[in-house]
């Protein structure tokens, strides 16, 4: 009879092949099991596998050269997670979700097409400290808004649910955006666009409803009064980075796609709207 | 497939010798499942008795069976077929004992039977999941020979897995 075997007694590749699937936080986990998983569940030949397989070629359209000497792969994995990298001449940001190694894209609002955006005395182009980009597009006055952004929808990662978001804030003196819900829609270039009512009234959050004044309260009510049935209101919500975040729309990656993912946000009621900061539109795997 | 003309109507059979002596005739399409010994119909082409020194009987005879599994229901390949395999497949692991599983998994190795490999790593992935390292340690029986202090120095470096 065949002597029995324990799991670390396995040839080495198996074991790779093993810690490969499971997920980065399992891998770290294993480190503490023993030296031997220890060694195996950090290598490099496990930690290239919980990368995304095209990983190296989006950071060869990184604006700034790898650091030398190159990190392991595992520390790169973090440190995509933690600090984004810029790409495309800095127009876009790429990094992973923590959780689960999945691709995250923010386009910036270079790269978006924001009509009027060209018009100094409706958007202005200011350098911004905080924000991750060389600058961000300020909102002087429109009442026209409309902002839209796509991406290759081969970047992103396989059988993902992912939402799209836009990243803001507003200045002291904003107005026009409590009166009305706006409109996201997310989809492919070729196919239908899901839409939804989006707010981006950053004072307006859900379940903020006490102490505010007539106004307010008066503008929230009309908002109010336009949600149907199913007519789900999207509110903002504050981001660790400090920035103002609204989702736009969901988007199903199959892996199976081809062609575009357009994301947009209109508003074009006809009152006048001003001093929304847009930092650019994210697109990141959806917490369920 | 093959270039004789002969072995178009008939199916060769291979025989397969384990490292207890056991011995399994398969049919020449089911033992090609597995990449080595697919090599050594390939390299040696006329050689009918294929020893097998690394793999015990038990083993062998388990990992043909999925071979054979396998090769019936790829004869004509449509969708139904992938559901039929897939179904089979979570049967052929669902039961197994640890000891059985590695096992199975390095003959599957040593065989380069790449599918079968990334099923039963996938199934031993399954036990790892979502496990804390207790856990892990508990189910596979490993014991933690870390040095002193060595341990709290980990988990400080990796302190997000354990949040």
């Amino acid at each position: 009879m065949a002597k029995t075997v324990d799991l670390d007694q396995l040839p080495e590749g198996c074991i790779e092949d093993i810690i490969s699937l499971t997920t980065p936080r399992d891998a770290c986990r294993l480190c503490l099991v023993s030296p031997f998983f220890r060694s195996v569940a950090q290598s490099d030949a496990v930690w290239e596998r919980l990368l995304p397989p095209d990983c190296l070629s989006i950071l060869s359209r990184s604006v700034d050269p790898p650091p030398l000497p190159l990190p392991s792969k595992k520390d790169l994995y973090f440190s995509l997670c933690d600090q984004p990298v810029l790409i495309d001449q800095g127009r876009k940001s790429f990094s992973l979700d923590k959780e689960s190694g999945k691709k995250c894209f923010m386009i910036s609002a270079r790269e978006l097409s924001i009509v009027w955006g060209d018009t100094p005395m409706y958007w202005s182009w200011i350098p911004f400290p905080e924000s991750r980009f060389e600058d961000v597009a300020e909102l002087i006055d429109v009442c026209w808004l409309e902002i839209r952004g796509k991406i290759d929808v081969s970047l992103l990662s396989p059988s993902t649910l992912y939402t799209a978001i836009l990243v803001f804030k507003s200045t002291e003196e904003a107005y026009g955006f409590s009166i009305q819900a706006g409109k996201g829609a997310v989809g492919l270039a070729e196919g239908e666009k899901l839409t939804r009512k989006i707010v981006l009234d950053v004072k307006r959050r859900q379940g903020q409803s006490r102490r505010r004044n007539r106004r307010q309260r008066r503008n929230r009510n009309l908002v109010e009064s336009q949600r149907g049935r199913d007519d789900e209101l999207y509110y903002p919500r504050v981001r660790g980075d400090g920035w103002m975040e609204t989702e736009l729309g969901e988007f199903f990656c199959d892996g199976g796609q081809e062609g575009e993912l357009e994301m947009s946000i209109m508003d074009l009621s006809s009152h006048w709207k001003s001093g929304l900061i847009v930092q650019g539109i994210e697109i990141r795997p959806k917490r369920v | 497939m093959s270039s004789s003309s002969t072995t178009t109507t008939t199916t060769r059979l291979l025989m397969l010798k384990a490292s207890d002596g056991v011995t399994f005739e398969v049919e020449e399409a089911v033992a090609t499942k597995l990449g080595a010994i697919n090599n050594m119909v390939e390299e040696e082409g006329s050689e009918d008795l294929i020893c097998l020194p690394n793999v015990n009987g038990k083993f062998l005879g388990m990992v043909l069976e999925w071979c054979k599994k396998h090769a019936n229901n790829n004869t004509n390949s449509d969708k139904g077929n992938d559901e039929v395999n897939k179904w089979w497949d979570k049967e052929f692991v669902m039961d197994l004992d640890q000891n059985t599983l590695y096992h199975l998994l390095m003959a599957a190795d040593y065989l380069s039977g790449t599918e079968l490999v990334d099923l039963l790593t996938e199934k031993v992935a399954s036990m790892i999941r979502g496990k804390k390292v207790e856990e892990i340690r508990e189910t596979f029986k490993i014991k933690s020979d870390f040095l002193p202090g060595q341990e709290e120095e980990i988990r400080k470096k990796n302190s997000w897995a354990f949040e």
